[in-house]
């Protein structure tokens, strides 16, 4: 057979795996582009307008919403909490995560027994979770801490500025952990076995090898927890709503309380839009430089 | 309310009512509107601005018409007038003032209601004494602090709307405001008298509290009543006025609670007015206020709640003024909660005239 | 040696049967108040519920609307994971095996990560007109969209994953002769199974679990209810009936919870098992 033939073929079957991959993506991309970026484009449209969500006229008024946002610390103190708020979140997530695989991980008896057991609150509804702690908080907290003598959870930790900030962390984390913890426990299967034995032989401390053999493997996993992570703490809502709806004050508003604030219960629907836009901007910005300096990371 | 529309489809056979209900009937209304899906009946608050606005706009059928308009008491009808037309028929008002767990009262040696600011504070004087907690205040609750600031804002000036609008116009400052004065006044005396964990509390536990007796007074409206009978159903309770904390006369707050509307896109229109006649009835609406509470305003209605006695004199007498949410720009209240729920929480009113300011102005200038 | 293991392990138990009791204790509120009459939980809190109470529990079960939002939020759930098995491995693969090569599909694949971070309210009342102009305000309408909302994050897993997966074993397949879509069915679906699984659970547990959509589009009558739904409509109509509120969260919850306790092997083994070796 000659060269020339074959290469023929080859760049006509390399066709034919053009056509297929584009077929396989083409569904799923218009899909998004029918009901994602439509949408988005609308929205962005009508932060451009004085549109209050109700009424059927409406006029063009450019980027005069833009300008609002920032005429009281209204949105930068929302946007403040939450970077606060997601950034704690972030780091929690990961370093629980990790050290609870790890322990899941180790080989003692009743190991199925914990896992499954560990695994439940992912699958019980934010706001459920959220009403139910927002009880235990008033009844069971104070208890508590009378009983130890803590004079800051003898009342409602959810009455304090500061604590309750922490409070809502607690039960994001509470059902948040679950699903990461999995993940890096499937991140350690993925170390293999005789890496340990070797580095316990060469009389490696214990943090050396999670440092050394561990943490590399994981890095992966950390990589797409982080941006998950990272995506539902910006967002956070359902917990504050249903725990203290922003308050005490505006202590726990985060940029998307002050958004359903502004778009439904004032009616300025086209300025909210325009805040949960340019927290967007904020937000692409912030993973753009993520995903430049992981991609870095891989090119090393 | 399910049973009354099975009766009403059971008159007219071939008709389903469905009921829906929400908290955030707002929200709820709002993307519906904007997708065209209205419900064909709908419970409205007709006095107040955002519903006006959905009025003005031909979202609702104007019914201005209808015969049995005239059987709706004069005043009630009165505040849902919208530019001189009707767009729902207000069945009950509910109205506003300080609940009180009588056999709390009676226990402690009182016998009767206050009936001034100071009998009020004297009231909660001899229950502190004994160790009884006078006043709840679910100073958690946001929507239940924007609520409370509204109504008794209202009753401290009637007109606050235009005392407000001074404000947003430079010719007054926040911090020499009578109504926000009074207010933070009047709070911070019963905040003595109220629980420890204040800042903690919800208003169904608050509720609840007060429904076993664990308490003598709580502000609320005539909705709870139905609440503190679920809690505890031999509770012995009473409302009566907010007395003026300036010693004043007082009126008392009151909003259209129920009102039906029919919206434009119903699909079918007859039968939509037909159930609005339906339920202005004497025999249906005397069904309808038994269960709900609320002052009802269909006429030869009988009012059987003792507990709220007071309150039906109060209608009867005029002794009423519409509350100041339906004349408030639309927001104030959702704006100016945070720094009321702060300033119960630390009591700091530089930081509270300050930023009640800034709320006033900001909401004042969006609504011109 | 053998000592200090010993240590060790206690002190794994101590820990991790702490965190048993913390997630097991919030659990075990919202059974014991269900199982309460409103007295008696707004009596106490924490005690057992003596004499047990069920009229709130049957009252939920008995209600046909409990039933019709279950099977919904069940339907609805389905499309979105058919959607997940369909649609989004098969993107992902393309996507992945042409990024380095092709800056198209490198466009795509940004757009996409995009999409993770645009805030839900930009979109929402664009959204129901946009849903109520094709008719779509429906469960199966639902459905479909969430697919659509599902696609950046499940793309972001599989291709991430595929970066993982060596491409040698396509490679023979292909030298082979055989087609891409055979390619795709035999070598490279196999291999994604392990994160099919991750997708599969979290978007599933999205899903039904999911508040603000169905609110916005189905919140019109009973009959299209999902279960948080329900659970919504329910709980705004007796406010504080806590025996009522507490029965409707677990009748809400629990489907998951026994599907969960039936399947629980193959969750969890089948997100541990996702690890590939390299």
């Amino acid at each position: 057979m000659g060269n020339k033939k074959e290469s023929g073929s080859t760049s006509r079957r390399q066709k034919s795996r053009d056509r297929a991959f584009l077929l396989f993506t083409a569904p799923g991309f218009l899909l998004y582009l029918f009901f994602f970026i439509t949408p988005v484009l609308m929205g962005i449209y009508y932060s451009l307008t004085d549109w209050d969500g109700i009424s059927k006229k409406y006029n063009i008024i450019g980027l005069g919403n833009y300008v609002k946002i920032f005429r009281t610390s209204q949105f930068m103190d929302s946007l403040i909490f939450t970077l606060k708020y997601t950034i704690l979140l972030v780091v929690f997530t990961i370093v629980l995560g990790i050290i609870i695989a790890m322990l899941l991980n180790r080989k003692i008896k009743g190991k199925g027994f914990f896992r499954a057991i560990y695994f439940i609150p992912a699958v019980l509804s934010s706001m459920t979770i959220g009403l139910i702690f927002n009880k235990l908080c008033y009844y069971i907290i104070p208890i508590i801490g009378k009983a130890l003598n803590i004079a800051a959870l003898s009342q409602n930790p959810l009455a304090d500025k500061k604590l309750a900030m922490w409070t809502i962390l607690f039960v994001n984390l509470w059902q948040g952990l679950c699903i990461p913890t999995l993940l890096f426990l499937a991140g350690l299967q993925s170390v293999p076995t005789d890496l340990y034995e070797g580095a316990v032989l060469d009389g490696a401390t214990s943090w050396d090898v999670f440092r050394y053999i561990t943490l590399p493997f994981l890095l992966p996993v950390v990589s797409v927890v982080f941006v998950l992570t990272l995506k539902s703490g910006l967002m956070v809502f359902d917990y504050i709503m249903a725990m203290t709806g922003g308050g005490p004050g505006s202590a726990t508003r985060s940029v998307a309380m002050l958004i359903y604030k502004h778009g439904f219960t004032q009616n300025k629907y086209a300025f909210s839009i325009a805040e949960a836009i340019v927290m967007g901007i904020i937000v692409a910005a912030i993973s753009a430089a993520q995903i430049y300096f992981t991609d870095k990371k891989k090119a090393v | 309310m399910e049973e009354l529309t099975a009766a009403f489809c059971e008159e007219n056979p071939g008709v389903k009512i469905e009921v829906v209900s929400s908290d955030d009937a707002r929200t709820v209304l709002q993307t519906r509107a904007a997708s065209n899906k209205m419900p064909d009946i709908l419970n409205s608050y007709p006095a107040e601005d955002f519903y006006k606005n959905m009025f003005r706009e031909g979202y609702f059928e104007e019914i201005t018409d209808q015969d049995y308009l005239s059987k709706v008491n004069s005043t009630a009808l009165g505040m849902t007038d919208c530019d001189g037309g009707y767009y729902a028929v207000p069945m009950s008002l509910s109205t506003y003032g300080i609940y009180a767990n009588m056999d709390v009262l009676n226990a402690n040696g009182i016998e009767s209601t206050p009936a001034t600011w100071d009998e009020l504070i004297e009231d909660c004087e001899i229950l502190k004494a004994n160790g009884v907690t006078g006043f709840l205040l679910p100073n958690k609750d946001i929507g239940n602090v924007a609520q409370r600031f509204e109504r008794t804002a209202g009753i401290i000036n009637n007109d606050s709307d235009s005392e407000f609008q001074k404000i947003a116009d430079g010719e007054m400052e926040a911090k020499d405001s009578p109504t926000l004065q009074t207010w933070c006044d009047y709070n911070e005396q019963l905040l003595n008298y109220t629980v420890e964990d204040h800042m903690g509390m919800d208003y169904d536990i608050a509720a609840a509290e007060f429904s076993n007796g664990n308490a003598g007074f709580m502000l609320s409206g005539t909705w709870m009543l139905a609440t503190v009978r679920q809690n505890n159903p031999d509770a012995n309770v009473e409302l009566f006025a907010f007395p003026h904390p300036r010693g004043e006369a007082t009126k008392v707050p009151v909003n259209v609670d129920t009102a039906f509307s029919i919206s434009s896109t119903c699909a079918d229109k007859e039968i939509g007015l037909k159930f609005l006649e339906f339920m202005t009835r004497q025999d249906i609406a005397q069904r309808y206020c038994d269960v709900d509470g609320n002052v009802s305003t269909i006429e030869g209605v009988e009012y059987n709640i003792p507990e709220h006695a007071a309150m039906k004199t109060a209608v009867d007498e005029g002794n009423i003024f519409l509350t100041a949410v339906n004349f408030w720009p639309n927001g104030l209240r959702e704006e100016i909660r945070d720094c009321c729920q702060t300033f119960l929480g630390d009591l700091d009113r530089d930081t509270f005239f300050e930023s009640a300011q800034e709320a006033i102005e900001t909401i004042y200038a969006d609504n011109q | 040696m053998i000592e200090g293991r010993k240590q060790n392990n206690v002190l794994t138990y101590i820990i991790l049967i702490f965190g048993l009791l913390l997630i097991v204790f919030p659990l075990y509120i919202t059974i014991v108040t269900a199982f309460k009459s409103n007295v008696q939980s707004s009596q106490s809190f924490f005690t057992p519920p003596i004499p047990i109470y069920l009229d709130g529990f049957k009252e939920v079960l008995s209600n046909e609307r409990y039933w019709r939002a279950f099977f919904n939020t069940v339907y609805v759930t389905a499309i979105v994971l058919a959607g997940n098995i369909v649609i989004m491995p098969a993107m992902s693969y393309a996507v992945a095996r042409k990024i380095p090569v092709s800056k198209a599909y490198r466009i795509v694949y940004y757009f996409l990560l995009l999409g993770i971070f645009i805030p839900f309210q930009v979109k929402m009342m664009p959204l129901v007109k946009l849903l109520s102009s094709l008719n779509m305000m429906n469960p199966t309408g639902l459905g479909i969209l969430c697919i659509s909302s599902s696609t950046c994050e499940s793309v972001f897993l599989f291709v991430g994953f595929m970066g993982a997966i060596p491409p040698d074993m396509e490679e023979a397949a292909w030298i082979d002769g055989a087609s891409t879509l055979k390619t795709y069915t035999s070598v490279v679906f196999p291999l994604l199974k392990p994160m099919l699984a991750t997708v599969l659970i979290k978007q599933g547990l999205w899903m039904w679990n999911d508040f603000m959509l169905p609110l916005i589009t189905l919140n019109r009558g009973w009959k299209d209810w999902t279960l948080t739904l329900f659970q919504y409509n329910f709980q705004t109509e007796y406010t504080i009936n806590y025996s009522l509120t507490f029965s409707t969260f677990l009748a809400s919850m629990l489907p998951l919870l026994i599907f969960y306790c039936i399947m629980q092997k193959s969750i969890v083994g089948g997100l541990t098992a996702g690890a590939v070796k390299s």
